[in-house]
């Protein structure tokens, strides 16, 4: 199958980040909060170190199959029957993270802002969006992700600048008050999401100057860490840790409380990060969707994914609604499933891709 | 409107009867809660208010009311359109003389999770309004003074979410200080050789508490509070332009501050709320041997611990005139 698209490594950067940042800064605060308390900031840290580790072992693991996407390769890498057996964990990977981030989308209006409104309506019509937008093409996807992604980069820095005068420095002690262990623990959801960088082995064949694409990789996740620091700071800082834990979405709590005496017209600016976010969380369906489509068709040698589309995102949008009662439900299956199960498809089958690689070096190289 | 049910949440129901519109709680500006139900513990109330998705915590304020709420919210506004937006009005105001705190929900719910910390809220009660006069009124006569006037004075204190006890208007300051948060008050204090009464307005203030963990395990604590102060008003002949002088009131504020501030510990002593936050400044210096203590923190730390008060600051500025008005013959 073939993707027409081409895209600039600058765009796949924005994809990356795109891929993770959105719903990460929701629940990150309060997750990693609930166990690592005053030093909640610490877990993205340690998160962000095997981060890069993946991003950059996922970037040039792709690179060595600069025309092939990881559903392409993976065959040749490691023969036919176990090739297309990776090939399907990973359009599985792609399918179950775009089936919670519809519920989580989802979950969030209705909890924050539309109680009465059911979940179907809000996964309808992002998915209908995100059937549009798959619909037109990476090109397409790329571009308007570009202007969103910088705009909702943008956004943080605002937050940054309104919650920096409120921050409380004595949020952040004791150090280390309970030991390592409940900071490496909670590292383990913030490691997971930032494996989702490995979707870099989808885009590579279509990058315009493939030389970029580990840098691309690499920035993507320092930005998201960075993006994830601001916020994780902030609401520690503002909210103290014990009533952060106590939130589902403690970030929306802070941007809530943004007032500055003598500027009343100028506060409750939930509703600008709510659209934001809306957009960055659509540019997060549509990257999934899309890649797990382009693998699905690629798994099956389709020459086009097109005709997959609405068919997949019918079932999808059946799927995310009901697979789970009640939001605590949800809640604690992404807190504790979600992040297992993706963390061990992608740095598990990354880096066993990547050991098989190395090891048949040689034998590659004389290939090509 | 009133309504009332078992729950807080019941009782909007009763609302419901009432009007026909729904009530907006994103506009919820204060909050009131009874003497009683904060003595009962205020948990349960809150619970309602912090799960609604339209309530917004960072600001509404808090207070616990001494008299009937409802009477306290009937007391006619001059100035502002309900009497709702007359307290939110004052509490944003930082004028300068107030002897509360101001205690935002959401900071009320952070010293209540916080570790070896407590709440506290201001107190608001009627009071009698002087200038109410019982007359017949004409149609075209401007509108009565009330009968009854708010008064926001004071601070309760509360250990967990129930309330143990009050702070008068001078424990109160102390309060202020120690925390850094004494920033718009005026202070009186006596100069006693010549008995004369001194005021100043407050211009800085900063405050901490420094725990002093001992080798051998001992707790102790140090509240250390500055202030920058100006002169306000001298009642007697007081040459305020000599530094010595300066020195001399200087010491006399930052004794009185201390004693304010000992008065407001006695408090937490004798109640066993760490309104103060002494434990979780032990807990941030030191937290393997809070978790040994912090059962305990409260009963037996907390009401025999050392505690020392440094109060350093200094008069900065004697205002546009230097020496007091004295008429050369009296």
């Amino acid at each position: 199958m073939r993707e027409e698209g081409r895209i600039s490594s600058y765009q796949a950067m924005n994809f990356i980040i795109a891929i993770i940042l959105p719903t990460a800064i929701l629940v990150l605060p309060s997750l990693t909060a609930e166990r690592a308390a005053e030093n909640a900031w610490l877990s993205p840290v340690i998160a962000f170190v095997l981060g890069l580790g993946i991003a950059y072992v996922a970037a040039s693991l792709a690179l060595r199959f600069p025309d092939k996407t990881v559903i392409q390769f993976a065959p040749s890498l490691l023969g036919p029957v176990l090739g297309k057996i990776v090939g399907l964990v990973f359009i599985g990977y792609f399918f179950f993270i775009t089936i919670v981030v519809q519920r989580e989308f989802a979950e969030l209006m209705t909890n924050l802002f539309y109680d009465r409104t059911p979940n179907i309506v809000f996964v309808g019509l992002l998915t209908g969006l995100a059937v549009y937008v798959v619909y037109k093409g990476l090109e397409v996807l790329a571009r308007v992700n570009d202007i969103i992604i910088l705009l909702f980069l943008f956004s943080i820095l605002f937050f940054l600048v309104v919650v920096i005068k409120d921050l409380r420095p004595q949020a952040f002690l004791p150090f280390l008050g309970e030991g390592i262990g409940p900071v490496v623990f909670s590292a383990i959801p913030p490691a997971a999401w930032f494996a989702e960088a490995v979707v870099i082995m989808m885009l590579v064949p279509f990058l315009q100057d493939k030389g970029k694409a580990i840098k691309a990789n690499i920035a993507a996740v320092t930005i998201v860490f960075l993006s994830l620091m601001i916020i994780t700071v902030g609401t520690i800082g503002i909210l103290g840790s014990s009533e952060t834990a106590t939130f589902h979405f403690a970030s929306f709590a802070v941007v809530r409380r943004i007032e500055f005496a003598g500027l009343e017209f100028f506060q409750r600016q939930d509703a600008l990060f709510m659209a934001l976010w809306v957009g960055a969380m659509l540019m997060k369906l549509g990257a999934f969707f899309y890649v797990g489509v382009l693998a699905l068709s690629q798994w099956f040698n389709l020459r086009s994914y097109r005709p997959i589309i609405v068919p997949l995102a019918t079932f999808f949008t059946v799927l995310s609604v009901q697979s789970w009662d009640s939001f605590s439900e949800f809640a604690l299956f992404t807190g504790q499933t979600v992040p297992l199960v993706i963390g061990s498809v992608a740095y598990g089958v990354t880096l066993f891709l990547f050991v098989v690689a190395m090891l048949r070096r040689k034998e590659l190289d004389g290939k090509a | 409107m009133v309504g009332s049910g078992r729950t807080l949440a019941e009782a909007r129901n009763e609302i419901a009867s009432i009007t026909p519109r729904r009530l907006f709680l994103a506009h919820t500006r204060v909050l009131l809660l009874d003497e009683a139900l904060t003595r009962d513990g205020v948990s349960k109330v809150l619970d309602h208010l912090i799960r609604n998705r339209e309530v917004r915590r960072e600001i509404v304020w808090i207070f616990v009311a001494v008299d009937d709420p409802i009477v306290i919210l009937d007391v006619p506004a001059p100035i502002a359109i309900c009497s709702a937006d007359r307290i939110d009005q004052i509490m944003r105001a930082r004028l300068p003389g107030q002897y509360f705190p101001r205690v935002r929900l959401t900071e009320f719910l952070r010293e209540m999770e916080a570790e070896g910390a407590d709440p506290f809220a201001p107190l608001i009660a009627l009071a009698s309004n002087e200038a109410f006069q019982q007359v017949t009124r004409l149609p075209q006569d401007p509108s009565p003074e009330p009968l009854h006037n708010i008064k926001i004075e004071g601070t309760g204190v509360f250990r967990g979410d129930r309330l143990v006890g009050f702070l008068n208007r001078s424990q109160t300051q102390g309060l202020l200080f120690a925390r850094g948060e004494a920033l718009q008050g005026r202070f009186v204090f006596v100069e006693p050789e010549m008995d004369c009464l001194i005021t100043v307005g407050q211009l800085r203030n900063r405050g901490s508490v420094i725990p002093r963990l001992g080798e051998d395990g001992r707790i102790a604590a140090e509240i250390r509070v500055e202030f920058e102060v100006f002169l306000e008003q001298i009642e007697c002949n007081l040459d305020v332009g000599q530094p010595d002088v300066m020195q001399r009131l200087e010491e006399l504020l930052a004794n009185q501050i201390r004693e304010q501030i000992y008065s407001a510990l006695a408090v937490s002593r004798r109640t066993g709320s760490d309104f103060f936050g002494l434990g979780s400044a032990v807990h941030r210096a030191d937290p393997a041997r809070w978790k040994e203590v912090r059962e305990r923190w409260r009963d037996e730390f907390l009401p025999t611990i050392d505690i020392d008060v440094i109060v350093e600051g200094r008069i900065r500025d004697t205002g546009t005139i230097v020496k007091p008005l004295e008429p050369p013959l009296r």
